[in-house]
């Protein structure tokens, strides 16, 4: 097995799958990535055994085969090297990987091909083809705020749900929510609704180019496909936590704010706030929004007003600012409503004018005592 | 040269002296003779048994003597030089007053007595078997007293059946030695057994005598006080927490030299170190309380082993906040010494045990010195650097902001940011480090600030002079108990209200006891209501619990709770703030990043007792450098 390829190009290649390659595994075989040519086409592939990509380069190909090559010293020469071409000579009968460049040459040992875990056959049945950005949009501002518990498995991946010409996804760590709809032309035509693991979703918003992107869905997993990548991924098989319900219908003390004021103003507020708990207070009056912060363990406080127009009566109501800023940072308009009720039910934030998608985001707010 | 002639006490007086059996076993002849020649100015005592003190004991010793009248007359009950009015009786200042020892020696065995004052030219010597009429004799020696005691029992055979085996007497014997050697560093004591030295003390400083009488490790474990309130005066040491022992033995509380057995004094100690020590254990303590002997009542009972205080409760006040003070304000780290033939988790839980006839001869020439130094370090420089270098508000932790929150599950509860997915980063294999923001805002962050975990168990850091282990779990566990108990006291509490509320079905019994401990649950930060027949919903939180698992931890900590009170029933929120921060600290098992474990290590030394976790565990180890440099046959 032999090729030439661009040190730049292959290092990009590379960084779109080294987030799938695990860092301490059971099985050492998937600190490795496989890398098989077949003329000029270098196609690689990683995988944790819950998510498998494939991507692939152009390359001068002298001959073909396959080798699976450790990801890490790669990587990280593909990344120490300048802008230079590397020949690839794999005897792949002993699996060392020789690579020359004009700097000098690098010798590895890899791994047998064939003791690379194979990507599972995959037969999809319903198949949704959209936009590439606008699903990369969806990943941005769902994927983050899902639960890194794994006591709630659902809540680690984001919910897709089809009606009719609205594609929804949503996430949640049950103390914030974020519920997103995508309306097309025709009907959605996806047949049950999936819980995708966030990590798969990340991955591929790392990894999708421009283009349209078509997702298949079997029993167990789940399948984009762009351009000559593709991405399986294994669906998360739990329920979906009813968030239909949790979403306020009567919250009706309106405050609409600049976003961005309102951002850099818990930013600054919240240095002052408990390290381990992050809470802010707000104090909202008919023409501005009080943020205030207090460390009781260490001592320190402080204060900010900036201007809003609020609808309901004067309101004491505390979060954790993390939230917010997490919230307030995954949309784009430049002012935001939020909708309360009381102090202890949910805040619904959503942005003001036109965002591309409808989004609706939920914030539990920190009861507080004083 | 002494001061006073004996004199026999008028009845009056005599009547006034708490009568009983002064002379149970050896141990009290060995005690009554020691005690007689430390009243007798001595400063080098030799103390010989055999057989445990069954054969014979001599106590020979270099004080004052007695002129031949005396020698005789101090054979009499009631016969002492050491009180002879009723106002003496009220503040005793000597061990002896009584002027019964020797007569209730001499009563029970065969006894010689010779004795010298300086200015005499000759020794009288008296013997007297069994209370006979004593025979005296004259012999030369130095100036001092020997007193040879044998075939105790002799003619009270009921008694002499119920004397124990040789080695249980010498244990016995050992014990009162041990209590004076401590009592006394001053003196010279040499106390031979069976032909063999147990111990030859020579006068020194009080924590080398500790050292040389309970060995030079326990002494590490140990924490100096001294205070002056009015007019009580306490200095010793206490021992830290994770010394705990198996029983009460090391406990010594000296009145005005005096060991004294006294349940409230102790438990004034004792109850000082609440839940810093684990069940079945005892702190080890070493305390010298003086006070004006007119406000204190040593004459309660025949063995002079228990005291009146007029003021009990100040006592007992100032030895509480003392030791409390003590505890909380030093480094109690346990340091890992490594012995020959392996590791062992050096003086933790080492206990205290007394070895018989295996005692270093010690007292002279160790190599250890007063741990001055060592506790500076321990208290500056080995501990401080992790407290100064990054300040109570980690830049760390504090960091909300895109880019810091990467990290586990962990990072919710330790962090307190919603934890973010690892290893998708720009550019990541997953590799540790790729994706750590290394250093980030720590002010200094030189070799001192080295962290690493292992085995998803423990946190290694280099501190100055060595190596730091934390357990990740009892760590955590005291920083959420500490603010548990926080809420509790100041009702400043918050609650992270739930999206999705938990509805948690009870057994009846539980139900009864989350329905009657619902306040408490609500001021740690839970917000739950009851829900029908056995039925609660967990609405709210508080904002360090373990995201994701609201219903099991009131579950796990009602089952805790119930175990805790069994063992203590009085006190519901402690046990309540156990068990919460047990069930809702990080395990062992858990990764960490590095933000989390500096952020754990601040939160930990910002609490009072970073030594010890709420159930008595030790949370810190530390290994000095000397000790691997020793481990490693680097001896310099
Ligand atoms: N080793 C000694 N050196 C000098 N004088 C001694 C010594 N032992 C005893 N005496 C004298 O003998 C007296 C009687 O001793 P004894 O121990 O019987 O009574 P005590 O010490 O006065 O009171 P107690 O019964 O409380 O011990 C003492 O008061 C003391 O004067
Ligand atoms: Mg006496």
């Amino acid at each position: 097995m032999k090729f030439t390829a661009n040190s730049i190009e292959l290092q990009r290649t590379l960084n779109k799958v080294g987030g799938v390659v695990p860092s301490k595994s059971t099985m050492p075989i998937l600190e490795n990535i496989l890398c098989e040519l077949s003329n000029n086409l270098l196609t690689i592939t990683a995988t944790d055994m819950a998510i498998s990509l494939t991507v692939s380069l152009q390359v001068r190909g002298t001959e073909d085969g396959r080798v699976a090559i450790p990801a890490k010293r790669l990587m990280d020469t593909m990344k120490s090297l300048p802008d230079t071409s590397t020949v690839f000579t794999i005897d792949t009968t002993t699996n060392k990987i020789k690579i020359t460049t004009e700097n000098g040459e690098y010798g590895l040992t890899g791994e047998a091909a064939g003791d690379f875990p194979p990507v599972p056959p995959f037969k999809g049945t319903s198949e949704l083809t959209m936009d590439s950005n606008i699903f990369r949009g969806i990943i941005h501002k769902t994927a983050f705020a899902v639960s890194t518990d794994e006591l709630r498995p659902a809540m680690m991946g984001v919910l897709f749900q089809a009606k009719d010409t609205e594609l929804r996804a949503v996430s949640t760590d049950g103390h914030r929510l974020v519920k997103l709809s995508y309306r097309q032309q025709k009907p959605v035509s996806m047949k049950k609704d999936v819980v995708i693991p966030a990590k798969a979703l990340l991955i591929l918003g790392k990894s999708i180019d421009e283009g349209d992107i078509t997702i298949s869905i079997s029993e167990t997993h789940v399948k984009f496909t762009y351009g000559p990548s593709f991405l399986v991924s294994r669906l998360i098989d739990e329920p979906y936590p009813n968030y239909e319900t949790v979403i306020p219908a009567e919250n009706d003390k309106q405050m609409t704010v600049k976003r961005d004021e309102m951002i850099s103003s818990i930013r600054r507020v919240a240095l002052y706030a408990s390290a381990t708990t992050h809470q802010i207070r707000f104090d909202i009056t008919k023409a501005a929004l009080q943020i205030t912060a207090q460390d009781i363990d260490f001592g320190g406080e402080a204060k900010e007003k900036i201007p809003c127009t609020y609808t309901g009566d004067t309101l004491e109501i505390g979060f954790n600012s993390v939230y917010l800023i997490d919230i307030l940072s995954h949309l784009e308009s430049e002012q935001v409503m939020f909708r309360f009720s009381t102090p202890t039910r949910a805040g619904i934030v959503s942005p003001v004018g036109g965002e591309s998608d409808s989004i609706l985001m939920l914030v539990m707010p920190v009861r507080l005592s004083t | 040269m002494t001061p006073r002639r004996i004199e026999v006490l008028p009845d009056h007086i005599a009547n006034k002296i708490a009568a009983g059996e002064v002379i149970g076993r050896p141990a009290s002849v060995v005690k009554e003779l020691i005690e007689n020649s430390l009243d007798a100015g001595a400063s080098n005592v030799l103390v010989v048994v055999r057989e445990g003190g069954r054969a014979s004991i001599q106590v020979t010793d270099d004080g004052s003597g007695m002129e031949e009248h005396d020698a005789v007359t101090s054979f009499l009950r009631h016969a002492t030089s050491k009180i002879s009015s009723y106002e003496d009786l009220e503040s005793i200042t000597s061990f002896g007053f009584r002027g019964e020892a020797l007569a209730s020696i001499a009563a029970v065995a065969r006894v010689a007595l010779k004795t010298r004052r300086a200015e005499d030219e000759a020794a009288t010597v008296v013997k007297i078997e069994g209370g006979d009429v004593p025979a005296v004799s004259h012999e030369g020696r130095e100036p001092g007293t020997t007193l040879t005691v044998q075939n105790l029992f002799y003619n009270v055979p009921a008694r002499r059946k119920f004397l124990k085996s040789a080695v249980t007497e010498f244990r016995h014997v050992y014990d009162e030695v041990q209590r004076i050697a401590l009592s006394k560093p001053d003196i010279a004591l040499h106390f031979i057994s069976d032909n063999e030295t147990v111990f030859n003390l020579k006068p020194a400083p009080l924590l080398q005598r500790l050292a040389d009488v309970l060995g030079e490790r326990k002494c590490e474990g140990l924490i100096p006080v001294e205070e002056k309130t009015g007019a009580v005066s306490v200095r010793g040491f206490i021992g830290k927490p994770a010394f705990g022992m198996r029983s009460r033995q090391g406990q010594y509380i000296f009145l005005n030299g005096r060991f004294i057995v006294n349940r409230t004094i102790n438990h004034a100690v004792y109850s000082a170190y609440e839940h810093l020590l684990d069940k079945g254990t005892f702190p080890f303590f070493l305390l010298f309380l003086d006070l004006d002997p007119r406000a204190v009542d040593v004459n309660v009972h025949p063995s002079k082993l228990e005291a009146k205080f007029d003021d009990e409760q100040s006592v007992y006040r100032l030895l509480s906040s003392l030791t409390r003070r003590a505890l909380g304000s030093i480094d109690a780290v346990p340091a890992l010494t490594i012995q020959e033939g392996g590791i062992e988790p050096g003086t933790v839980g080492a206990r205290f045990t007394t070895r018989q006839h295996s005692w270093p001869a010690g007292g002279t020439g160790t190599l250890w010195s007063f741990p001055e130094r060592q506790q500076i370090d321990e208290r500056t420089g080995e501990i401080l650097p992790f407290i100064s270098a990054s300040g109570p508000v980690s830049g760390l932790a504090s960091g909300p902001f895109p880019g810091v929150a990467e990290g586990s599950p962990l990072a919710a509860r330790l962090l307190g940011t919603p934890g973010h997915l690892e290893g998708v980063g720009e550019g990541s294999t997953g590799v540790p480090g790729s994706v750590l923001p290394h250093g980030g805002a720590r002010p200094d962050p030189g070799a001192s600030t080295l962290i690493w975990q292992l085995h998803n168990k423990y946190i290694l850091s280099q501190i100055k002079n060595g190596l730091l282990i934390v357990d990740q779990h009892v760590a955590h566990e005291r920083v959420l108990y500490e603010r548990a108990l926080a809420r509790f006291a100041t009702s400043m509490r918050s609650t992270q209200q739930l999206l999705f509320p938990y509805t948690l079905e009870l057994p009846a019994a539980d139900f009864a006891l989350l329905t009657e401990l619902l306040p408490d649950f609500d001021m740690l930060g839970f917000d739950i209501k009851p829900f029908g027949r056995h039925t609660v919903v967990i609405e709210g939180v508080p904002p360090d619990a373990h995201t994701g698992s609201e219903g099991k931890i009131v579950e796990e900590m009602l089952a805790l709770y119930n175990e805790y009170r069994q063992n203590d029933p009085t006190h519901v929120r402690e046990n309540l703030a156990k068990s919460y921060s047990c069930k809702s600290a990080i395990k062992a098992g858990d990764s960490l990043n590095e933000p989390e474990m500096r952020s754990l290590i601040d939160q930990l030394f910002a609490t009072s007792m970073p030594y010890v976790c709420p159930h008595g565990r030790p949370i810190v180890l530390r290994i000095s450098i000397e000790e691997l440099d020793r481990r490693f046959g680097r001896t310099s």
